[in-house]
C-alpha cells in the first residue's frame, strides 16, 4: 500500500493532538488517585517550607512545586491538580513530534511513531496523571531531541533537560547518567564534559536539596526484589494485557536486535546502559526499577525498537494496525492501578447529598481509600469535612468507606460493583 | 570578651608561628594561604609538644604562654620577612573575602554567652583538668585546647577552635572562589566551628595532610611530606570521633571532614560553568544562613540548648578542691570543679530513702565455691556455717564486691559468686536486699551513706531528683549535709 507523504504531517498531528486530548478528557473526568491525592494532601496542600522540608518517593519535587501553583491558582480540584502532567503532555507531544521528523522526514514512519508513542501505554497512562514520571519523560524526550545534534554545542540544552527530567522524578537521574555517557563516548570528548553535567546536575540539586536532606533509605521503598520482576512489572501495564505480553516479549528483542544497526545505536546504547545502571542500583542494594519507576526504560525502548522497525517504512502498518488494540484497552474514567479509587469523587457527592447543610462530616476510610476520599472531600465539602483512618480508634465517624466485605452495620449509600468499595452511613438520620 | 578574643588569638598565633618556625628550613614553595594552614596544622603537634615541655618544667602558666606567643610570633616574622609569607595562587585574590567574612562571624560567635554545647568537648574537658591541675598533659589536641584555655578561659578555647576554619578555608581558594563560599557557607561546618571540641582541627589537618601530600606527589616535591606527615599528626591528634552534624543542602549527606574536599572538586567542577556557578553559590549562601537553615535543617546544626550549663556555673561558688556528685549531665569542661566520676552513686541515697529492705537464706553444700542468682539488688552477702558468720579473709574472690563491704546500700544486681580458695563446709547464704521477708536496716544507714561518699572524696552534692531532694531537706541531719542553694531547680548541699 502507498502513503502518500503530504499526508503525515496532518495526520500525525491529529494522533498527538487526539492523545492529548484524550489525556484532558480523563484528567477532568477520572477521580483522584490514591498516590496523586498523597501528593496533593501531604505535600502540596501544607506550607512552602514545610513542603520542601519533607521527602518521600511520591514526592516528584520539581513536578509536586507546581501542582502547588497550580492549586493555589486555580482551586482545589483534580484538574488543577492535573494541569501540570497535562503542560507535561504538550510538551512531550511537541519532541515526539520533531523527533518524529528529525528521524524519517515527512513519512509514513514519522505519523508511526508519533501515532504510537502518543497512545502507548506510558504517555496514555502518566499524561493525564498528577504524577512526576509524565514531566520526567517529556523532559528526557527533550534531552533526547537535543542530543541528535552531533557536536558539544547542544550539551548545556541537553544538561537543563536532563536536570528538569531528575528534578521532576529522582529515577531519571538512571537515565540521564546513561545519556551522559552516551553523549561523551559518541562524541569522543571529555574536554567539554562540564556543559554537559554541569548545569543539570547544579538545577536538579538547587530543586531536590532541601527535600531530599530529609531522605533516608526507608523513604525509597518502592521497587521490585528481582530483575525478572523488574522487567516484567515495566511492562505490565494495568489493562493493556496483552499489549504487555506482547511488549514485554518483543521490545527487548527489538532493541537488542537494534544494536546492530548503527542508524538506532544511540537510541538502543541509552536503554541498555540504563539496564546496566539499574543492575547496578540493585547490586548498591537499591531497589530494582518497578512499574512507574521504570517508566523510562519502557519508554526509551519502546523508542529504540520504533526507530529499528521503521527503518523498514513498510513496518509501519502493521504499527498503525495495533493501534485500535491500544484505544480498546484504555478506560476513559479510571486509571486501572488504582482502580479501587475509582467512585472516591461519587462517594463523597453522595455524602454532599446526604449530610445536613453546613454541618461538620466525620468520614472514616479504609486505607488506601481514606487519600483518593480526603482529597475529593476537601473539593466538595471544604473545609466541614474531616477524613479519618478506618483504624483510628478515637474517631466518632458519620460516614465508613470501606471494602464491601468489612463494611460495618449501617445505611448503604453507595456500593461499586466492579471494586466493592462501599460508602456506609452511621447516621440514623441518614435520607 | 576581650580576655576571649586574646586568648584565641594567641593560641592561633603560637600555633601558627610554631608551624611557620617548622616550615621555613623545608623551604617548601606554598602560596600565602596554603602556607597559613599548613603552618596551623603543622602547629599543633608542635604546641602539644611545647605544653608538655612546659609541663614537665612547671611553667605552664598565663605569663609564660604569652611571652612564647610573642617571641614565636616576632621569629617568624622576622624569618619570613622577605618571602612575604608565600606568593600568591592564581585565583587566590578573592580569598581574604571569606576569611574577613568568617572573622565577623567569629566576633558574632565569641559574642554569644557560651560555645560549648555538651557531648562534645572530651579534648576541652582534657585540657580543662590539665589546666586545673588535676591531670597532665593530655596526649591529644586537649594539650592545644590547653593554651587559649589558660589565657582567656574556655571559651577563648572555643573561639581557638573555631578559628581553625580560617586556613582550612583559606586554600580553597586555589579551586576557585565557589570552592571556599560552598566551604564556609556549610551549615555544618559553622555549627561546628561554635563549638570546642576537635573537628575543624581535625578537618583543617586532613586537608592539609591530603593537600601536602597530593602536591609532593604530582610536583615531585618531597619536602611537602614533612607537612604531610605532621598533619596527619594533628588530624590524628584532633580526631573527634563520629558526631552528628547537620550535613548541609549542597553536600546533603556526605560526613562534614569530606565537605573541604567536596568543595574543591564542585569549585573545580562548576566554577568554569558561570550561570550554574552563581545560581550554585546562591543556593549554597541562602540555605547556609543560620536563620534559615535552623528552620530546614533535620538535624539542629545550632546547639541551642546547652543543658546543664546553669548548674556548671553554679559549681563556681564552691572552692577549688570541691569535689561534686551530680545526677545533672554536663561536660566536665563547664566547671572548673571535679566532678564525681559515677552519678550512680546517688543510687545508694536513694536506696536508703526508699527502705525497702529485705533478706533471704539460701543453703549451700560443701564446696569450694558459692555461685547463686537470687534476683533483685543484693545490698550484702554474709557466709554463716554452724549458725556462725564465716568473716571475709583476704584471699577470697568474690562478686559483687559491694555486696561484702559491710554497707547493704553497696552492691548490684546479678550473681553471688564466691570462690574462698579452699574447701567450705555447708552452710547457709544470707543476702540482704530488696527483696525477701523483711529487714529492719541498722540505725545510722543515711549518715553511713554520706560517710561512704566522703571516704570516696566527695565534698558536694548537687542533684535534681525530688526524691533525694526532699531527703535531703527534711533529713539534713541524719544524712550530715548543709543546703548550700538552688539554681534552676538544682540544689547544692555540703556533705559534712
Amino acid at each position: 500500500m502507498r502513503f502518500d507523504n503530504r499526508l503525515a504531517r496532518p495526520l500525525a498531528f491529529l494522533a498527538l493532538a487526539s492523545a492529548w486530548l484524550w489525556n484532558a478528557a480523563r484528567a477532568g473526568t477520572c477521580a483522584a488517585t490514591t498516590d496523586e491525592a498523597f501528593t496533593a494532601l501531604d505535600f502540596a496542600g501544607k506550607p512552602w517550607l514545610e513542603m520542601l522540608a519533607y521527602y518521600d518517593a511520591n514526592n516528584h519535587v520539581l513536578h509536586t512545586i507546581l501542582v502547588k501553583l497550580s492549586l493555589d491558582a486555580f482551586g482545589w480540584n483534580v484538574v488543577s491538580l492535573r494541569l501540570p502532567a497535562l503542560a507535561a503532555g504538550l510538551l512531550y507531544s511537541t519532541m515526539i513530534w520533531r523527533l518524529g521528523r528529525r528521524w524519517f522526514g515527512d513519512s509514513l514512519a514519522f505519523l508511526a511513531l508519533c501515532a504510537f508513542t502518543a497512545w502507548a501505554p506510558p504517555a496514555a497512562e502518566y499524561f493525564s496523571l498528577a504524577r512526576g514520571y509524565s514531566m520526567a519523560l517529556a523532559f528526557l524526550a527533550w534531552a533526547l531531541l537535543e542530543s541528535e545534534d552531533s557536536g558539544t554545542a547542544r550539551w548545556p540544552r541537553v544538561s537543563v533537560a536532563m536536570g528538569l527530567s531528575v528534578a521532576s522524578n529522582l529515577v531519571f537521574a538512571i537515565p540521564s547518567a546513561a545519556l551522559s555517557a552516551v553523549l561523551m563516548f559518541r562524541e569522543r570528548s571529555l574536554r567539554h564534559f562540564r556543559s554537559l553535567i554541569v548545569p543539570g546536575a547544579v538545577l536538579a540539586l538547587i530543586i531536590n536539596a532541601l527535600p531530599l536532606s530529609r531522605a533516608g533509605t526507608d523513604n525509597f521503598y518502592y521497587g521490585a526484589k528481582s530483575f525478572a520482576e523488574s522487567l516484567r512489572s515495566i511492562f505490565e501495564w494495568p489493562g493493556y494485557d496483552g499489549l504487555s505480553a506482547a511488549a514485554a516479549l518483543v521490545l527487548p528483542l527489538c532493541c537488542l536486535a537494534a544494536l546492530t544497526r548503527t542508524a538506532t545505536r544511540q537510541t538502543a546504547l541509552t536503554a541498555v546502559t540504563a539496564l546496566a545502571i539499574a543492575a547496578l542500583l540493585a547490586l548498591a542494594g537499591a531497589p530494582w526499577p518497578r512499574g512507574r519507576t521504570g517508566v523510562y526504560l519502557a519508554f526509551l525502548i519502546l523508542l529504540a525498537a520504533l526507530r529499528w522497525l521503521l527503518y523498514w517504512e513498510q513496518a509501519a502498518w502493521p504499527l498503525l494496525l495495533l493501534l485500535p488494540f491500544c484505544w480498546a484497552a484504555l478506560p476513559l474514567h479510571h486509571h486501572p492501578e488504582w482502580s479501587g479509587d475509582a467512585s472516591s469523587r461519587a462517594i463523597i457527592q453522595r455524602i454532599a447529598a446526604d449530610a445536613a447543610p453546613a454541618a461538620k462530616v466525620v468520614i472514616a476510610a479504609e486505607f488506601p481509600y481514606n487519600y483518593a476520599v480526603a482529597f475529593h472531600a476537601r473539593e466538595i465539602l471544604g473545609s466541614r469535612a474531616q477524613v479519618v483512618r478506618a483504624d483510628d480508634p478515637g474517631s466518632s465517624p458519620g460516614y465508613a468507606v470501606t471494602r464491601q466485605g468489612t463494611a460495618p452495620p449501617g445505611k448503604v449509600l453507595f456500593k461499586d460493583a466492579a471494586t466493592s468499595v462501599t460508602l456506609v452511613s452511621l447516621n440514623a438520620s441518614s435520607k | 570578651m576581650i580576655g576571649i578574643i586574646w586568648g584565641a588569638t594567641a593560641a592561633h598565633l603560637l600555633t601558627v608561628s610554631l608551624g611557620l618556625l617548622i616550615l621555613y628550613p623545608l623551604r617548601v614553595r606554598l602560596s600565602a594561604m596554603e602556607r597559613w594552614a599548613a603552618a596551623a596544622a603543622c602547629g599543633l603537634p608542635a604546641v602539644t609538644g611545647l605544653a608538655h615541655l612546659l609541663s614537665a618544667a612547671g611553667l605552664f602558666r598565663r605569663g609564660v604562654l604569652q611571652l612564647l606567643v610573642a617571641v614565636s610570633t616576632i621569629a617568624a616574622v622576622w624569618l619570613y620577612r622577605r618571602s612575604a609569607f608565600g606568593r600568591r595562587a592564581p585565583g587566590e585574590g578573592l580569598s581574604f573575602l571569606p576569611v574577613v567574612f568568617m572573622w565577623a562571624w567569629i566576633a558574632f560567635v565569641a559574642a554569644g554567652p557560651d560555645l560549648t554545647p555538651p557531648g562534645e568537648d572530651a579534648a576541652l574537658a582534657s585540657a580543662h583538668r590539665f589546666v586545673s591541675r588535676f591531670e597532665a598533659a593530655p596526649w591529644s589536641i586537649g594539650a592545644v585546647w590547653a593554651v587559649p584555655y589558660a589565657i582567656g578561659r574556655h571559651s577563648a578555647a572555643a573561639l581557638f577552635h573555631s578559628s581553625l576554619l580560617l586556613p582550612a578555608a583559606a586554600p580553597l581558594g586555589r579551586f576557585g572562589w565557589l570552592a571556599m563560599l560552598l566551604f564556609i557557607s556549610h551549615p555544618g561546618l559553622m555549627a561546628l566551628g561554635s563549638r570546642a571540641g576537635s573537628a575543624a582541627a581535625f578537618v583543617l589537618s586532613l586537608l592539609v595532610a591530603a593537600g601536602a601530600a597530593a602536591l609532593a606527589l604530582l610536583h615531585k616535591e618531597w619536602r611537602l611530606t614533612a607537612v604531610a606527615i605532621l598533619s596527619a599528626v594533628a588530624a590524628v591528634l584532633a580526631w573527634p570521633g563520629p558526631l552528628d552534624v547537620f550535613p548541609g543542602f549542597v553536600f546533603l549527606k556526605s560526613p562534614y571532614w569530606l565537605v573541604p574536599f567536596l568543595a574543591a572538586f564542585a569549585g573545580w567542577l562548576v566554577t568554569p560553568v558561570k550561570p550554574a556557578a552563581f545560581a550554585l553559590a546562591a543556593f549554597a549562601v541562602l540555605t547556609g544562613a543560620p536563620p534559615v537553615t535552623e528552620h530546614l535543617a533535620s538535624v539542629q546544626p545550632k546547639a541551642a540548648e546547652l543543658e546543664g550549663l546553669v548548674e556548671a556555673r553554679f559549681l563556681d561558688v564552691l572552692p577549688p578542691a570541691a569535689v561534686v556528685l551530680t545526677d545533672i549531665p554536663m561536660p566536665g569542661a563547664w566547671t572548673p570543679r571535679r566532678l564525681a566520676p559515677h552519678p550512680e552513686w546517688l543510687d545508694e541515697a536513694r536506696r536508703v530513702a526508699a527502705a525497702q529492705w529485705g533478706q533471704r537464706r539460701i543453703q549451700f553444700p560443701s564446696s569450694r565455691i558459692v555461685e547463686v542468682k537470687p534476683s533483685g539488688f543484693i545490698g550484702e552477702a554474709i557466709l554463716s556455717s554452724g549458725g556462725q558468720e564465716i568473716p571475709r579473709r583476704p584471699n577470697w574472690r568474690v562478686w559483687p564486691p559491694g555486696a561484702f563491704d559491710g554497707l547493704p546500700f553497696t552492691g548490684s544486681e546479678g550473681p553471688i559468686r564466691i570462690d574462698t580458695g579452699e574447701e567450705l563446709a555447708a552452710g547457709e547464704l544470707r543476702i540482704i536486699g530488696t527483696e525477701g521477708e523483711p529487714w529492719t536496716p541498722p540505725s545510722g544507714l543515711r549518715r553511713n551513706v554520706v560517710l561512704e561518699w566522703r571516704r570516696r572524696g566527695i565534698t558536694h552534692v548537687l542533684v535534681r531528683d525530688p526524691q533525694l531532694v526532699e531527703e535531703f531537706s527534711f533529713h539534713a541531719e541524719y544524712w550530715g549535709v548543709d543546703p548550700l542553694g538552688e539554681r534552676n531547680t538544682a540544689r547544692l548541699y555540703a556533705l559534712r
